[in-house]
C-alpha cells in the first residue's frame, strides 16, 4: 500500500509503499478513503513533538481518518468487512490502510477522550455521549470553562 | 487579556468558543444546507504540499487527503 514517509524531522516527505499491516486481537484494518490535516501533523513532522510523545522515523503522520473495514482481527465482533468507520489514534492515517483498536462503546462502557476541548474532541465527546457510554473528556482547565456545556439533548450529560 | 487592555492597542479581541448544545443545531442546518462547511481535498500524493499549504494558516474550513 502506498503511504506518506517522513524519514526524518523536518523532510518534506514523499511516497512509500509496505505491505498491508494484519489485524491482530481486537483490532480492524481500515482502507482509509480519507484523512483529515491538523495543525498537529505539522507539529509532529517538524520534531516539536519528538521528547514527549512516542515516535519511530521514518515517520507515518495523520491523527484522524475515515474509511471502510477491509479486515478484523480475532475477538472483535462489533465491526465486519465493509463496515464505514472513522477514527482518531494519531498515528500511520497518510496511508492506503490503517490498523484501529476496534471501539464501538455503549450503555455501561466508560470512554475517555483526550483533547475533548479541540475540533476534533469536541465532536468525538458529543458523538461518544450519544452512544450512552460514561464519557470522560480530559482538556484543559482554561478549555473546560467554556468548551463542556451539558447540552439539552445529551441525556444524563453533566460537567465536573 | 481583556477587551478593554486590547482595545488600548488598538486591537479587537473575539472569543470563539466550541458550544455543544448547539452542535445539533449546527448538524441540522448542514443537513439542510442552509450552511456550507468548506472542504478542501488534495491527492494523497500531494500530502507534503498538504501539509505546507496549512502551515499557511490560510486554509478556511476543513482540508482532507484523498486517499483511497
Amino acid at each position: 500500500m502506498r503511504e506518506f514517509v517522513i524519514p526524518e524531522f523536518g523532510s518534506p516527505g514523499s511516497l512509500g509503499e509496505r505491505p498491508l499491516p494484519v489485524a491482530g486481537e481486537g483490532q480492524v484494518l481500515v482502507r482509509v478513503r480519507a484523512a483529515g490535516l491538523n495543525a498537529v501533523d505539522i507539529a509532529v513532522v517538524g520534531g516539536l513533538y519528538k521528547d514527549f510523545m512516542e515516535h519511530r522515523l521514518p515517520l507515518v503522520p495523520g491523527v484522524d481518518f475515515s474509511g471502510t473495514t477491509e479486515a478484523v482481527g480475532p475477538g472483535v465482533t462489533d465491526f465486519a468487512v465493509g463496515d464505514d468507520v472513522f477514527g482518531n489514534v494519531g498515528k500511520r492515517y497518510f496511508g492506503e490502510g490503517t490498523l484501529a483498536n476496534a471501539v464501538n462503546p455503549g450503555p455501561g462502557e466508560t470512554v475517555v477522550i483526550v483533547g475533548a476541548g479541540g475540533g476534533v474532541g469536541s465532536f468525538a465527546t458529543a458523538l461518544a455521549a450519544r452512544t450512552g457510554a460514561r464519557v470522560i473528556a480530559v482538556t484543559r482547565a482554561a478549555l473546560a470553562e467554556h468548551a463542556w456545556t451539558p447540552p439539552n439533548w445529551l441525556p444524563g450529560a453533566s460537567s465536573a | 487579556m481583556d477587551a478593554a487592555e486590547l482595545a488600548a492597542r488598538g486591537l479587537v479581541g473575539l472569543k470563539v468558543s466550541a458550544d455543544f448544545a448547539r452542535l445539533g443545531e449546527l448538524a441540522e442546518l448542514v443537513a439542510r444546507g442552509e450552511i456550507h462547511v468548506p472542504i478542501a481535498a488534495r491527492p494523497l500524493e500531494a500530502a507534503g504540499a498538504a501539509l505546507a499549504e496549512l502551515g499557511t494558516r490560510q486554509v478556511a474550513g476543513k482540508l482532507v487527503l484523498l486517499v483511497g
